[in-house]
């Protein structure tokens, strides 16, 4: 690692070496170049200087030599100026070439080429005045003029320079700043490359050693490699090997694993780890397992794991995490051996304690038990002498239990000796065969179940007292002998006993042979096996209510027998139901009566619908006759009246007085006819008159009847008078009629007195109505409520003889009775009884 | 003008007609009483057939006095024609029936019966009822013109 990571130091500083030298190269070469050309232009610009100079001078030469031609007129000036001319104009031409890049240096060369063509026209002038004729003035005149243009010349001359010696001034400046930079950058230059160089030479010298490392751990890489194989080889040798990922997902397994676990090792890989839990330890074991190893930490200790046939193996295991460079496990590495075997016996070793004690345990148990237990225990040696005898044994063979250890069974129960129990015993422990045999022992009055076995050592008989049980017994069978000789005795009659299993235990009767059943047939058997599936399931329901402990009696019709059946269930002495009784009674004959009754009562109730309907018939013939009886008769009633009336209005005068009486009485008698008629009307309308009852409070009726009375003489005086229950206007009809009598029949009386009084007798409310008036013979007592019966004339008391037999009529629509006491002179009472109120009738007015 | 008729009794007993007519009379009610016997002959003389073809039946009586039980056309029958006939519709009609026991009093005013009188059976009585009758029907009793 380390040298992978130097040499990428190294190429780190080659590669921008190289970079910085091309941009070194590159850099030098440009600066190279702008150094070339500062100097170039700097010698440039001198030789326009030097031509520009040049140019001066010619032209002063040309302005000198012609004023020396002046004077002197010597002709050589004059070859002299042609050449100065001459050189002007090659050098202005030259100058010309030179400035050709800079517009404003031309256009000062072309002002000088200008003014030099003047100035030479201006000399030739001058030369001209100065040879032809030589005129001084114009000579002068002209020679000033073409000094002006020289002077002009030279000033355009002294400008251009001044604009060259600028420039010089700023290439110079230019070229010495190149010259700066360019040593600066060759001293840059020299360090990077100073620097560069010790760099190489460092990662030449560090690579050098690296190398050397690399060769000497690779050896030892391959020594540490083969060690590792060494180790693994033997771990593969001597354990269980497993690595799982950090999830527990099995990554390796080696053979011995495969072989433990039984698993091949492609059904291990890629799998939890879990494949092999069998479950066995505690949540929190393991929990503390992963979190010693997912902390980094080894686990060491005992694991139960389950091979893929269901077997449990035991290993010692220690689990050794791998960590990451964050210090994290990756993986973990479990290396097993197997202790199976250690486990095994250890796990007996701790078995067998827990037996032990468990062992020691029972018997302590088993000895309380038998101490405790309800029967009597006993077990006997090979001599049948005692050795163990419980509690129970002790009080019921009234024996100390402690002394009898040891002595002979038949010396302690010699009146035993030759009973079935000898024999049982006896031959118990000769055939070594267990018996079961009950016996009843005289000398202790018990009856006693003896179940005998034989052990080992003798035998082992458990005792239970089955006395109680036997006398219950008995006495069943006693009651059972009971039921069979009273059905025997009943004639008609069948007693069944039938069991919980609903088997027939006893059956008994003569009505059995009835139905073509045998006492055989039946006892012993199981009901639905003897009656057809029909019968028994519409028995089932009885059979489990008498079951349940209900007692009925059903009433059913088969073969032409009418039958009562009485179920009853019967109970033991711990009153648990352990049978049930069946009583059946032929009821054939009280059946056909009944059913004759019933038939009569149909014809008679038949009777008495068509003796009504014939009634009602009658009742309204009745009806309609009476209708005509009232409109036919009372027309010609009042025709009567009315012509007696017309005859003493229109006929007075002519009759006298016996005339008019009878006419008086013709009047009197129509009325009375008329008023007859009405009475049998009302009378006749009571038979068929419906009665609608209800409470009747008599008081108020009472009160009502007086008021709507013509007020009379006699004192009225009422006592407690009880409601009744009945028809208000029929029972006010009566008391109306009553009452009226009463008063009456006392008018003549000094003091009349009428007394209302009422009683509660016999379940109904008694009235009576008493007056001191003229009373009556009691010989007509039974005449007085008859129609048109009469006790007194019309002359001393007005009626019909109509009212009491309305009277007698309503209260006997009422179902009550009328009578009446009296003695002549001494007044009559008249009693009349009604239903009282229904109590529910109270409360529902209450 | 006074009417030709002003009560119409309809009554086949003699005698209760005789008493009715006297006591109209005799209470200066009026003296244009008819009397007719019968039903049938009361729808003749009303609507002017038979016997009384020819008679002005716009000529009303004020009041139409009737039994029920009468031969031939009874009280209930000509009640019912009476009432039916738009021309005879406005008419009063006041029933004078013998016994209280009468079943055909709801019939009546069914039909439209304008009073329903059971006859008194003392004769005095009766003729004072008649007499009250004639008064309130005749003199007070205001009928629509047509």
């Amino acid at each position: 690692m380390k040298l992978l990571f130097k040499k990428r130091q190294v190429t780190f500083l080659i590669l921008p070496g190289t970079a910085v030298l091309v941009s070194i190269l590159y850099l030098s070469y440009r600066k190279t170049q702008d150094l070339i050309e500062a100097s170039r232009w700097i010698e440039h610009t001198q030789e326009v200087l030097i031509r520009s100079d040049q140019l001066s001078k010619a032209v002063k030469d040309i302005q000198v030599h012609g004023r020396v031609y002046l004077f002197t007129r010597d002709e050589n000036f004059l070859s002299r100026i042609e050449q100065d001319e001459k050189s002007a104009r090659i050098h202005l031409d030259t100058l010309r070439k030179l400035i050709i890049d800079n517009p404003s240096q031309i256009v000062r060369v072309d002002t000088l080429a200008l003014l030099l063509r003047r100035h030479t026209n201006v000399g030739q002038l001058v030369l001209a005045a100065a040879s032809d004729k030589y005129d001084d003035w114009l000579t002068r005149k002209l020679f000033i003029e073409s000094k002006g243009y020289e002077d002009q010349f030279q000033r355009t001359i002294m400008e251009f320079q001044d604009e060259e010696h600028r420039l010089l001034k700023i290439r110079k400046q230019v070229s010495e700043d190149s010259v700066a930079s360019f040593e600066m950058f060759l001293a840059g230059l020299v360090i990077t490359l100073v620097l560069l160089i010790i760099s190489i030479l460092l990662t030449i010298r560090e690579s050098e050693r690296l190398k050397v490392k690399v060769t000497d751990d690779n050896i030892n890489l391959e020594k540490t490699l083969k060690e590792v194989s060494a180790y693994r080889h033997a771990l593969d040798e001597s354990s269980i090997v497993a690595i799982t990922d950090h999830h527990g997902i099995i990554k390796h397994v080696n053979d011995n694993f495969c072989r433990i676990s039984k698993y091949s090792r492609e059904e291990l890989i890629g799998k939890d780890h879990r494949i092999i839990n069998s479950g066995y330890h505690p949540k929190e074991y393991i929990k503390e397992l992963w979190q010693t190893i997912s902390s980094g930490n080894v686990w060491k200790g005992e694991l139960r794991n389950r091979a893929k046939d269901g077997s449990i193996y035991w290993v010692d295991t220690s689990i050794v995490p791998f960590l990451n460079d964050h210090g994290k496990p990756y993986q973990y590495v479990a290396i097993r051996s197997e202790i199976t075997d250690r486990k095994l016996s250890d796990e007996i070793r701790v078995a067998n304690r827990r037996l032990e004690r468990e062992v020691s345990e029972k018997q302590a148990e088993l000895a309380d038990v038998l101490e405790k237990m309800s029967d009597a225990f006993v077990m006997l040696d090979a001599d049948l002498c005692y050795r163990y005898a419980n509690k129970r044994f002790g009080e019921l063979a009234r024996k100390d239990t402690e002394k009898i250890i040891g002595k002979w069974i038949w010396d302690e129960f010699p009146d035993a000796v030759g009973t079935p129990s000898y024999n049982a015993i006896n031959d118990a422990f000769n055939e070594q065969r267990n018996i079961s045999q009950m016996d009843y022992y005289p000398p202790l009055d018990i009856w006693h179940q003896n179940n005998i076995y034989p052990t080992p050592k003798g035998l082992s008989i458990i005792i239970r007292d089955v006395t109680a049980e036997m006398r219950a017994e008995r006495k069943l069978l006693e009651s059972e002998r009971l039921y069979r000789t009273i059905a025997s005795s009943i004639p008609g009659c069948v007693i069944l006993l039938i069991d919980r299993d609903l088997k027939y235990f006893l059956v008994e009767g003569n009505m059995l042979e009835t139905f073509g059943y045998t006492k055989d047939e039946l006892l012993g058997h199981k009901v639905q096996d003897v009656l057809t599936k029909e019968r028994f399931e519409a028995l089932e329901p009885n059979f489990e209510r008498v079951f349940k402990g209900e007692s009925f009696s059903m009433s059913f019709r088969r073969d032409q027998y009418d039958l009562l059946t009485r179920y009853v269930p019967l109970r033991d002495q711990h009153d648990q139901i352990y049978a049930a009784m069946l009583v059946a009674l032929d009821i054939t004959e009280l059946k056909q009566a009944e059913r004759k009754i019933a038939d009569l009562n149909t014809s008679l109730e038949k009777k008495v619908a068509e003796r009504t309907s014939q009634l009602e018939v009658a009742n309204q013939e009745l009806e309609s006759f009476s209708y005509s009886v009232a409109h036919d008769l009372r027309a010609p009633l009042r025709g009567v009246a009315g012509y007696s009336n017309m005859l003493s209005e229109d006929y007075k005068d002519k009759l006298d007085d016996e005339g008019k009486r009878i006419l008086d009485q013709i009047g009197h008698n129509a009325h009375r006819m008329g008023v007859l008629i009405d009475d049998l009307l009302t009378f006749s309308r009571l038979g068929r008159k419906e009665v609608r009852k209800a409470p009747v409070d008599m008081e108020a009726l009472i009160e009502d009847v007086l008021r709507e009375m013509p007020k009379g003489p006699a004192t009225i005086r009422r006592r407690d008078i009880k409601p009744a229950y009945g028809d208000f206007s029929l029972i006010k009809h009566v008391v109306t009629n009553l009452l009226s009598n009463a008063v009456k029949y006392s008018s003549k009386k000094e003091n009349p007195v009428v007394t209302i009084a009422s009683w509660e007798e016999g379940g109904k409310i008694q009235y009576s109505i008493n007056d001191n008036g003229v009373g009556f013979d009691m010989k007509y007592a039974d005449k007085l409520f008859g129609v048109f019966q009469r006790l007194h004339s019309s002359e001393d008391f007005e009626g019909t003889g109509v009212g009491l037999a309305i009277v007698k009529r309503i209260i006997g629509r009422h179902g009550g009775e009328v009578r009446a006491e009296g003695k002549p002179d001494h007044g009559a009472t008249f009693y009349f009884t009604l239903p009282a109120v229904p109590v529910e009738q109270v409360h529902e007015r209450l | 003008m006074t009417t030709e008729v002003e009560i119409l009794l309809v009554e086949d007993t003699r005698s209760d007609a005789e008493m009715t007519i006297r006591a109209i009379r005799k209470a200066n009610i009026s003296n244009n009483i008819v009397h007719l016997k019968d039903g049938q002959e009361a729808l003749d003389f009303l609507f002017g057939n038979g016997e009384y073809e020819g008679r002005n039946t716009n000529m009303k009586p004020k009041v139409i006095m009737l039994d029920l039980k009468m031969p031939k056309v009874d009280g209930l029958e000509l009640l019912e024609r009476l009432k039916n006939d738009l021309s005879t519709k406005n008419i009063p009609v006041v029933v004078l029936t013998s016994s209280k026991e009468n079943p055909d009093i709801d019939k009546c005013y069914q039909l439209g019966v304008n009073s329903y009188i059971v006859k008194p059976v003392a004769s005095i009585d009766f003729m004072e009822t008649v007499a009250n009758l004639g008064l309130y029907w005749v003199l007070h009793n205001q009928v629509p013109d047509k």
